[in-house]
């Protein structure tokens, strides 16, 4: 188990630490923040952080886009997109993108490492698809404005989470009458029987949570159209999405790992394994309704 | 209007704004700062598309306007994410006045003046002014500018002094997180 949680954990801190150092080459500012001299483990500064770098990583990815369109240069599309995986990365390591829905829906049922790996991914990608698709529609049919555009995942978004909840409440309802199964199923696992039920379960999880496109990539689309370089654009929010599943893969992951963690608290001296593994799923399935809950509120408030 | 700078809560920073403050004086002492709003070139793309005439080059007087009108006003109910305090005291500014935007390397960038009044009965021999430009959002993320962010007009008869330190402020949803202070001190001959 601890061998597994290495690598979600080195990810996430990498996300967040080694960013900046990696930034710093391709626009020649220096990447530390005005307070430097003030780093700080609380979570504040760690955010205004993860901030600066995506404003840097915003700065750069522009350039390279424009160095695109005027030379067509192959360095600067390969450029575009491995910093639009790093951005991806770093911009999923912020609330929002499925994250905590992952993270806790793992807490609350157990599930094989690949199950993480694949919700993780499969999110992340769709969200990828579902930027697409909403520029194709909003601005290139439509021709709406590039800010209604940008801003759609708002409405999305509240739908979206609004059936998380509910998702989430079920869970919550199944461990407190006691009806969740205690072995292994995920996704990729054979499903047999009432398995059936949970692996249906997962890919509604998934098409909700996935069917909200992320602003940035909808911006950089934009950026791209704006530049005449819309294949550029559309590899970008592939790579940017790819990025994003790490970072979420890693959550949903750490996820898994938690959950025996939390069981041996709950369990405590006692031993009763089917009270840990109950108290654990209701723990998950409220920090899922919790956090499903108030991203609604926060898209409602954009409407 | 949809959307405008002045959305709320949304779960990450989605414009990013490097800033330059001038603090201001004038022959009364302290009269305000101007800002220099520098968006960031995806933002600024949209910024262009949405509300300005041509695709490149400069900013004619009637984008300017258009801008103005239609995106910067808005910021009027957020308090253009401004706070400033005097010897400690939070002190309304005035509508801000000398709006321009012009687009600087792909960047739109707005200039404008927050004209501040403090209260006679609140100077002092020695004063101090702070301003935090912050969107507890957290949808618009501000920092200083890499060069001369802080600096100060007209000030060398008060013996004006700004500086810029970080402060922790209160978000929405995100806890506590860092911010830009910036701080003048000055005399007043009274």
């Amino acid at each position: 188990m601890r061998r597994h949680l290495g690598l979600p954990v080195v990810w996430l801190t990498l996300t967040a630490w080694i960013a900046p150092a990696l930034a710093d080459p391709f626009n020649g500012t220096p990447a530390v923040p005005a307070d430097a001299g003030n780093l700080s483990l609380m979570p504040g500064g760690v955010i205004a952080r993860l901030a600066h770098i995506q404003m840097q990583l915003n700065d750069v990815i522009s350039r390279q886009f424009q160095s695109v369109h005027e030379t067509g240069s192959i360095g600067a599309i390969v450029a575009i997109l491995a910093l639009a995986f790093l951005y991806g990365a770093v911009h999923a390591a912020v609330p929002g993108h499925g994250k905590t829905v992952v993270g806790s829906y793992f807490v609350a049922n157990r599930a094989r490492w690949r199950s993480g790996l694949f919700m993780g991914g499969v999110i992340s990608l769709l969200k990828g698809a579902t930027a697409i698709a909403i520029v194709i529609l909003m601005s290139l049919v439509l021709h709406l404005k590039e800010m209604t555009t940008a801003n759609q995942d708002a409405l999305i978004g509240c739908v979206s989470y609004g059936l998380v909840v509910a998702i989430g409440a079920v869970v919550f309802w199944r461990a407190a009458s006691a009806r969740g199964c205690g072995h292994d199923h995920g996704l990729a696992a054979n499903v047999h029987g009432h398995h059936r039920g949970e692996a249906n379960f997962q890919r509604i999880l998934i098409a909700v949570t996935g069917v909200v496109p992320c602003s940035s990539a909808v911006i950089i689309l934009l950026f791209a159209l704006a530049n005449n370089v819309v294949g550029v654009g559309i590899a970008a929010v592939a790579a940017e999405s790819v990025g994003m599943a790490v970072t979420v893969s890693a959550v949903g992951m750490l996820g898994i790992a938690a959950r025996p963690v939390l069981l041996r608290v709950a369990r405590g001296p006692t031993h009763q394994l089917e009270r840990a593994e109950r108290a654990v799923r209701l723990v998950g399935a409220a920090a899922m309704v919790g956090c499903a809950a108030l991203l609604m509120i926060g898209a409602l408030s954009r409407l | 209007m949809a959307v405008s700078l002045a959305l709320p809560a949304q779960a990450h920073p989605h414009i990013f704004i490097k800033q330059h403050v001038v603090a201001l004086f004038d022959q009364s002492g302290f009269a305000g700062f101007r800002l220099t709003w520098r968006f960031d070139p995806l933002y600024s793309s949209m910024m262009r598309a949405d509300f300005v005439s041509s695709k490149t080059g400069p900013l004619s007087a009637a984008d300017v306007k258009t801008l103005h009108d239609k995106s910067f006003v808005d910021l009027k109910s957020e308090h253009y994410f401004t706070t400033v305090t005097f010897n400690g005291k939070p002190v309304s500014f005035g509508e801000p006045t000398d709006f321009s935007a012009e687009s600087v390397d792909n960047s739109i960038v707005y200039t404008f003046v927050l004209p501040v009044k403090p209260d006679r009965g609140d100077i002092q021999a020695n004063n101090t002014v702070e301003i935090t430009v912050f969107d507890p959002s957290y949808y618009v993320y501000y920092e200083l500018a890499e060069a001369d962010p802080v600096t100060v007009t007209d000030g060398s008869a008060a013996g004006a002094a700004c500086r810029a330190t970080v402060v922790w402020r209160d978000s929405i949803g995100w806890g506590r997180v860092h911010s830009d202070l910036v701080t003048c001190t000055y005399r007043s001959s009274g």
